[in-house]
């Protein structure tokens, strides 16, 4: 795969996505993506829900470089890393319980973009992570996302 | 039957248990534990369960035959024997939620190559729709090829 030139250089997109950890549930969050230059992207996720007494929040960051395949100027292999945070909190009468677990993993995806100004994505990618140790015997945790969303270039 | 049957058939065999007079191309066995949509893929097994193994036919021009407890897929790469590569493609995805028919994509690397075969690792992504919900099995494989 050579790095190709997508029409436009500096991009950003906002979207929607669903985003399954593994269960085949897919929850709704919330996509802001940037494209820069010709051949990097960042995407910020971020979704969660709450119950009372539990909140959750995750923010999954990711970034790296944008690849053209099959010739195509409008479809992308993405290949980089992604760093995920996530916080639970629980309301108590005596403080709140709060955990914060991040992790750094891989991203692969593919990307489907329109050549025009403003324009359509809709992607498809995974963010793998290590499982601890149990990365030996190729056990991960991923999170994958489908996102469609709305961008224009600068 | 006929014996021109009979010697028609025998070719046919023939052709397939010797790879070489097929189309040439390689095939491809990797090991790692499927994520079947029950919250994350085990550790590997030791010896490898029948749902850690994955097998793979592909041909010199790059299109892929995919066959695992994931996904039965199509899928053509953008570059074969060595390097990174990406398949995408289509066919039937599994997991223990049901099944379903939508595209598949295949991250990996090939090199290393030694007398058994070339090194050959692989993340594989799959989306299911028609049978029960959507389903999105996934695995990360490694393993070797051999091409002929």
């Amino acid at each position: 795969m050579n790095p190709r030139a997508l029409r436009g250089a500096t991009g950003l997109t906002l979207g929607l996505s669903a985003i399954e950890e593994g269960d085949e549930r897919f929850r709704p969050a919330a996509s802001l993506a940037g494209q820069w230059g010709d051949e990097w992207w960042t995407q910020l996720q971020i979704y969660g829900r709450r119950q009372k007494p539990a909140s959750q929040t995750t923010y999954l960051l990711g970034g790296g470089r944008s690849y053209g395949i099959f010739g195509s100027k409008n479809l992308m292999a993405r290949v980089g890393l992604a760093l995920a945070s996530e916080s639970t909190t629980i309301a108590r009468s005596d403080g709140d319980d709060k955990a914060t677990n991040t992790n750094v993993g891989l991203y692969l995806g593919l990307s489907y973009q329109s050549s025009s100004r403003v324009y359509l994505t809709i992607d498809w990618g995974s963010a793998v992570f290590p499982a601890g140790l149990s990365l030996i015997f190729l056990s991960t945790a991923r999170k994958q996302n489908i996102t469609a969303g709305v961008g224009w270039h600068l | 039957m006929k014996p021109s049957t009979l010697y028609r058939l025998a070719w046919a065999l023939w052709a397939c248990l010797a790879p070489e007079l097929c189309l040439a191309g390689g095939i491809a066995l990797r090991l790692g534990p499927p994520g079947l949509g029950t919250g994350g893929p085990n550790p590997l097994s030791i010896p490898p369960a029948g749902g850690d193994v994955a097998l793979s036919y592909v041909t010199d021009k790059g299109v892929e035959y995919n066959a695992s407890v994931i996904s039965l897929s199509v899928a053509r790469r953008t570059s074969i024997k060595s390097g990174f590569y990406l398949s995408l493609g289509g066919g039937v995805a599994i997991s223990a939620n049901g099944g379903g028919f939508g595209p598949y994509a295949g991250f990996g690397y090939e090199g290393g190559c030694g007398w058994i075969g070339c090194f050959t690792a692989e993340y594989q992504q799959a989306l299911g729709v028609g049978l029960g919900p959507v389903v999105a099995p996934s695995a990360l494989r490694m393993g070797i090829i051999r091409w002929f």
